[in-house]
Formats: C-alpha cells, sequence, structure tokens
C-alpha cells in the first residue's frame, strides 16, 4: 500500500517537472544557438589569433626547429625546457627581467600619477597641452624615439646630456655605456607614463568637485585633499594600470633592442623577451633556433598568466566589475 | 559669529555671477539666501566658504576681513546639495574626517563623534558606507559631519531638495529647531520660497546675481520691494494687473482692454503722486480676492479652471486676455464657464512701476 502511495506520489511529481521541463528545453537551446551564433566572430578572433600561436609555439617548444635543422624537424619533448633550466644565463636574464620590470612599472605609474595630479591642479587649457605634449612619444615611431634617445645620451662632445652637463662643470659619461638601466628605465618610463596619464586623469576629472570642496571646508591641504580623498577614489584605475603595465612590460623589449642590444657586454640589459627574441630570430651567425626560443616565449606566457591570476586576486577585479566604485552624486 | 559681505562681486570670466552685493548677518542668525536657479546663490555661498575668491568686495566674519583665509581656516561646517560623503569612508570616518586633520586626539574625536552621531540620532549608521544610506540619512550624516567639528558657521546648500515631500517636511522643522538650539549662524541657499520663508530669521532674495530685498519673512510676504519679490515670495504668486491710469470724477481708475479697477482710497494717495506715469503696475495676492456675482462689481471674469487644494480651492480666472488667480473657500457655488465679478481687498493692494518693477506703494 504505502508503496502504491510513493509510486504515485513520484508519477505525480514526475509528471510536474517533466512538463515544464519539456516546454523549457527547445527555448533554451535556441537562445544557446544564438548566443554562439553572435559569439562566433569574436571568438574566432581569439582562437585564430591569440590561442592558436600559443599552442603553436608550445607545440614548436617541444621540437629541434632551427635553421639548421628545417625540413627535417624533430618532436624532442622537453629538452628545450631543460636547457632553459640549466643554462647558465637563465637566472641572470631572469633578474633583468625582474629588474626591468618593476623598476619601470614604478617609474611608469608614479609618473603617470604625478603627471595627472599636476595637471587637473593647473589651469585646464595648460593642463590639456602638457598632456597633448606628453603624448607625443607615443606617437612617434619607437624607432624615432630610440634614436631620440641615443643620440640625447650619446658620448662627450656629442650627446644633448653631456652638452648640458659639460658646461655645469659636471663630468660627461657615454650613458648608454655606463648607465644601461637608467638610460632604458627613463626612455621607457616616458613613454609608458603616458598611458596613466591619461587614465588617472579622466579618473580624476570624474571624481565630484563637491567632494574637494568639502574636503577643503573640512580643513584639508592639498596634499592631504590627494591622499586622503582623490588616491583612495582612483584606486582601482591606479590597480588597472599597474596590471596592464605589468604584462606588456614583461613581454616588452623593443627599445632595449634599440637602445643596447641587450648589451653592454655580456647580457647586461638582456630581458627574457629579448632573450627569446635573439634565440628564435636573431641569433649570432643567423644561428636561429626556432624550438629554443618557442621554449622560452612559452615560459614568458606561463608567467604572464600567473601574474594576472594573482593580480586578479590581489586587486579582486571582479568586485571592480561588478559595481562602479566612484559614485557619482 | 557675525558675518558681513560687503559690495562682493563674483566674475567667472565675463559672466557675472553676483554683483555688488551686501548683506550684514548677526550672530546666531538664520539667513536664506533666495532666487531661481542660476541667481547666484551658491556662488554667495562658496565665496564665503572661502572655495572661490571675491572679485571685489570683502568677506568679514566679527568684523575680520578673511577675503584670503583658506578655506580650512575659517572652521566653517557644509552641507553639499548633494551631500559630498566621501564614499570610501565609512560614515564614522566622514564624521571623524574634519576632527583627524585637525590632529585632535582619538579620544576627543570619539568623544565628538559620538555626540553629533547623538544629536542627530544616526549612532546605528556609523559603520556603514555612505553607499548603504538612504537620501534622508545621508542628509543627517552630513550636516552631523558640518556639526561635529563645532564651526562658528554652517553653510546649508539646498540640503532639502534630494529629499521626499514627507522627509522634507521634517528635515525642515529640525534643521530650524536644532539652528536654534545650537545658535550657530547659518546661512541657508534654496530655490524654494517655502523653505526660506518656514525656516528664515531672514531671506536674501537674489535675481541674476543681484540683491533684490533682505528682510524678515514677514516683510517680504507683506512689502515686498519689487515685482520680483512680489512674485517669488506666496503660492500661488501674486496677480499683476497692467494699465493706465484715468481719472473719473473724483475717482482714479487703472484701466486695461476690456476691464478697469477703481483704486481704493489707501491706494490714490500715492497713484496721485505719480499721475503723470501713463501706465501701472496692481498686484493682488489670490488670497485678497474675492468673488461674487456677476451683477455685484465692475470687474467681471471667467472661471477657467478651478482646482481643489482641500482647505482652498484655487481659481483661474480669466479677464480679456489677462489670468489671474483666487484662493478662495471651498464652498464657492460656481464652476468652470461661469461669470463672475472680483473684488480685491482694498487693504492688501499694492502698485509697481511697471518700467523699473519697483513698489510705489501699498494700501
Amino acid at each position: 500500500m504505502r508503496q502504491m502511495e510513493r509510486e504515485l506520489e513520484m508519477a505525480k511529481r514526475g509528471r510536474e517537472f517533466s512538463l515544464p521541463l519539456l516546454r523549457i528545453r527547445p527555448r533554451v537551446s535556441k537562445q544557446g544557438v544564438a548566443a554562439l551564433l553572435f559569439l562566433s566572430p569574436a571568438a574566432l578572433i581569439v582562437l585564430l589569433f591569440f590561442v592558436a600561436p600559443v599552442l603553436l609555439t608550445f607545440w614548436i617548444s617541444l621540437t629541434n626547429m632551427s635553421v639548421a635543422t628545417l625540413g627535417r624537424t624533430e618532436l624532442i619533448g622537453f629538452s628545450n625546457y631543460l636547457r632553459i633550466l640549466r643554462s647558465p644565463y637563465t637566472s641572470r636574464i631572469l633578474q633583468n627581467t625582474l629588474l626591468y620590470v618593476s623598476a619601470t612599472l614604478t617609474f611608469n605609474v608614479g609618473m603617470g600619477l604625478i603627471l595627472a595630479l599636476l595637471t587637473t591642479h593647473i589651469e585646464e587649457r595648460v593642463g590639456v597641452l602638457f598632456r597633448a605634449l606628453w603624448l607625443l612619444p607615443r606617437i612617434t615611431p619607437s624607432v624615432v624615439y630610440a634614436l631620440l634617445w641615443t643620440w640625447a645620451t650619446a658620448p662627450a662632445p656629442f650627446g644633448t646630456l653631456n652638452q648640458v652637463l659639460g658646461p655645469l662643470g659636471l663630468p660627461s659619461h657615454n650613458w648608454l655605456t655606463t648607465q644601461p638601466w637608467g638610460v632604458i628605465i627613463l626612455a621607457n618610463g616616458f613613454v609608458g607614463a603616458s598611458l596613466g596619464m591619461i587614465i588617472f586623469t579622466s579618473a580624476i576629472k570624474a571624481i565630484p568637485p563637491d567632494y574637494i570642496m568639502a574636503a577643503q571646508v573640512d580643513g584639508a591641504t592639498t596634499w592631504q585633499i590627494i591622499r586622503r580623498i582623490i588616491l583612495p577614489l582612483i584606486r582601482w584605475p591606479i590597480m588597472f594600470v599597474t596590471a596592464y603595465q605589468t604584462l606588456s612590460l614583461l613581454a616588452s623589449f623593443e627599445y632595449i633592442l634599440l637602445l643596447t642590444e641587450g648589451g653592454p657586454g655580456f647580457y647586461r640589459t638582456e630581458v627574457w623577451a629579448l632573450y627569446a627574441y635573439h634565440q628564435a630570430l636573431s641569433n649570432y651567425f643567423g644561428n636561429v633556433q626556432f624550438g629554443f626560443g618557442a621554449a622560452l616565449a612559452a615560459v614568458l606566457v606561463a608567467i604572464g598568466v600567473v601574474a594576472s591570476v594573482i593580480y586578479l586576486r590581489v586587486f579582486r577585479f571582479q568586485q571592480m566589475m561588478g559595481e562602479p566604485k566612484i559614485e557619482g552624486v | 559669529m557675525r558675518v558681513s559681505i560687503e559690495r562682493l562681486t563674483k566674475r567667472f570670466g565675463k559672466v557675472v555671477a553676483v554683483q555688488d552685493l551686501s548683506l550684514e548677518i548677526m550672530d546666531g542668525e538664520f539667513v536664506a539666501l533666495l532666487g531661481p536657479s542660476g541667481c547666484g546663490k551658491t556662488t554667495v555661498l562658496l565665496t564665503v566658504a572661502g572655495i572661490y575668491r571675491p572679485t571685489q568686495g570683502w568677506i568679514r566674519f566679527d568684523g575680520k576681513v578673511v577675503n584670503d583665509l583658506p578655506p580650512r581656516d575659517r572652521n566653517i561646517g557644509m552641507v553639499f546639495q548633494s551631500y559630498a560623503l566621501y564614499p570610501h569612508m565609512t560614515v564614522y570616518e566622514n564624521i571623524a574626517f574634519p576632527l583627524t586633520l585637525r590632529r585632535m586626539p582619538r579620544a576627543e574625536i570619539h568623544r565628538r563623534v559620538m555626540a553629533a552621531a547623538q544629536l542627530l540620532q544616526i549612532e546605528e549608521l556609523l559603520d556603514r558606507r555612505p553607499g548603504q544610506l538612504s537620501g534622508g540619512q545621508q542628509q543627517r550624516v552630513a550636516l552631523c559631519r558640518a556639526l561635529a567639528k563645532e564651526p562658528d558657521l554652517l553653510l546649508l546648500d539646498e540640503p532639502l531638495s534630494n529629499l521626499d515631500a514627507r522627509l522634507r517636511l521634517l528635515a525642515r522643522a529640525e534643521i530650524k529647531r536644532l539652528q536654534k538650539e545650537l545658535g550657530i549662524t547659518t546661512i541657508f541657499v534654496t530655490h524654494d520660497q517655502v523653505e526660506a520663508m518656514t525656516m528664515a530669521d531672514r531671506i536674501a532674495v537674489l535675481n541674476q546675481g543681484v540683491l533684490q530685498q533682505f528682510d524678515t519673512p514677514e516683510a517680504l510676504y507683506t512689502r515686498p520691494a519689487n515685482l520680483f519679490v512680489a512674485e517669488f515670495i506666496g503660492s500661488p504668486p501674486m496677480n499683476f494687473l497692467e494699465g493706465s491710469l484715468t481719472v473719473h470724477g473724483s475717482a482714479l481708475r487703472l484701466t486695461g482692454p476690456g476691464w478697469h479697477v477703481t483704486l481704493p482710497e489707501g491706494l490714490r494717495s500715492c497713484a496721485e503722486a505719480i499721475r503723470d506715469r501713463d501706465r501701472l503696475i496692481l498686484g493682488v495676492r489670490p488670497e485678497h480676492v474675492r468673488l461674487a456675482s456677476p451683477e455685484e462689481g465692475e470687474l467681471r471674469a471667467e472661471v477657467y479652471v478651478i482646482e481643489p487644494l482641500g482647505r482652498d480651492v484655487l481659481v483661474n480666472l480669466r479677464v480679456g486676455s489677462l489670468r489671474l488667480r483666487a484662493l478662495v473657500p471651498p464652498s464657492f457655488p460656481w464652476k468652470v464657464g461661469d461669470i463672475v465679478s472680483l473684488h480685491f481687498d482694498s487693504a492688501h493692494l499694492y502698485l509697481f512701476d511697471p518700467h523699473t518693477g519697483v513698489l510705489i506703494g501699498r494700501s
């Protein structure tokens, strides 16, 4: 008797549940198809230009592909990765990369912040002009920009820097040889700062002026307003620029290539991305090793992914995407 | 603290926001700056706060010129229209912010924050962030932040305009009571004449940066200095009839297209004094218009729209091309389209100069 009741109950329930399900299912799948259709162009681009190259790179990194072995390329497993681990240069290049990324990043974000604060605290028109000027290097071809730095830092009696320092009684230097890191970090940082400058400027301008006026009336000095009102309110843009710049600096090498080519001397300013480029595409006597270079690039991708995940966690990007942090009036 | 505004002019480029404004605000007084939007009232407030510098003229606190004193040295409490609560701080931190800037001991800050929070009954909100508060709560917090620093002068910029009608009524009474209890000199900016009338000791009416009148609410109502004040103060606004002055035997009449009004005894003296002027504007408030059957009076009108207000009825009337309003008891027998006669209370009539707008006289 009980058994029957239960079965009846279950049958009833089954009918109740199955009917709506049947009715809903086709609609869901139709929506799914539409969603896929709309997503497909973007998905295709991502697959073709982002995912496929990474997979290709990884595949090449498992081979001994080089100029010498072209046509008889063989899979050699993880030998290239083992070579990276055993290489005496790896730690040096890793240190260089760390120095380059962290120093340039600090200069970059700090300078962007200072520029944004300065140009929003002076007269509007002057500020706009100043920011426009600061953007010039960005729209200048990298080669031209690097050449300007090469000229400015050229050894005495040439070089703008030396010509200015000479009359002041200061010793002249062959700056690219004596201070290669300084020149690289400044050259990179001055270009890079413009991104932060623009993002921070718009964030500062988005702060309702009432907050600033209220803080003034409340007794804050300009410095206190910056530290206690403006900086906390533009915290998210600062984090975004920091994360974005870290990733782009990890992969960038063109100014180093143009200024020092990794020198002076042996790997003095060689960073990971430049090392990969050198091994894979521009090695001595055309001894280019695609396989080894690809392995180096794959490691860089892995570092980038790890850094992204850390940033996503530390800065709680999800929370940032969730709701606007600068609340309007 | 006594606040003197002397011949203040503030220009932004070519735009004159405030022109030659002089106000003397007594210690402990509650003064409203009243005017339509864009009349320069907020500019005056921000200049008193020290955010703007006067282009010309002086601001004095207790007789001392403070034109060059930065806002932080003025000991002012200010409530903004947007409340301007710092979104990244809790309510407690917001209220404590001005105090921490003064490097006050932590215990003293706590004491003051708690006392102010108790005064405004927001103790249970202290851990929240501004984003988690309702408009009314934000308003209280903003007021609390302004009061916790024990200011010499309180500036309120449209603090009620973001509240709903019911809350506004409550807050109005509360702010007025608080101001009297604490005795802080207060300047209050509003575009709402009811707010100004109900709360302020004196009202400065501004229009296009120029002071129109500075007086008590009663005086503004009974003796408006010009057409602007007469129309701005009082709800519904005063009726105006523009016409030319004509003599009929011993009587003086104001005549317009299709109507005429005989001026009462009380107005005749001043009307005679300006007899050479061809045109005049007669002003009468809706509450001083009485309706009667058409055969009783000289000024006849058509009932155009009837708006019941509960306690009274607001009747819109048409006299030729003129539109007039009358506030009458609800027991009135006419309906739309009826012809009635209008009777003006002869003790409450005003005459204005149509060219300058200035009040010539009142009965």
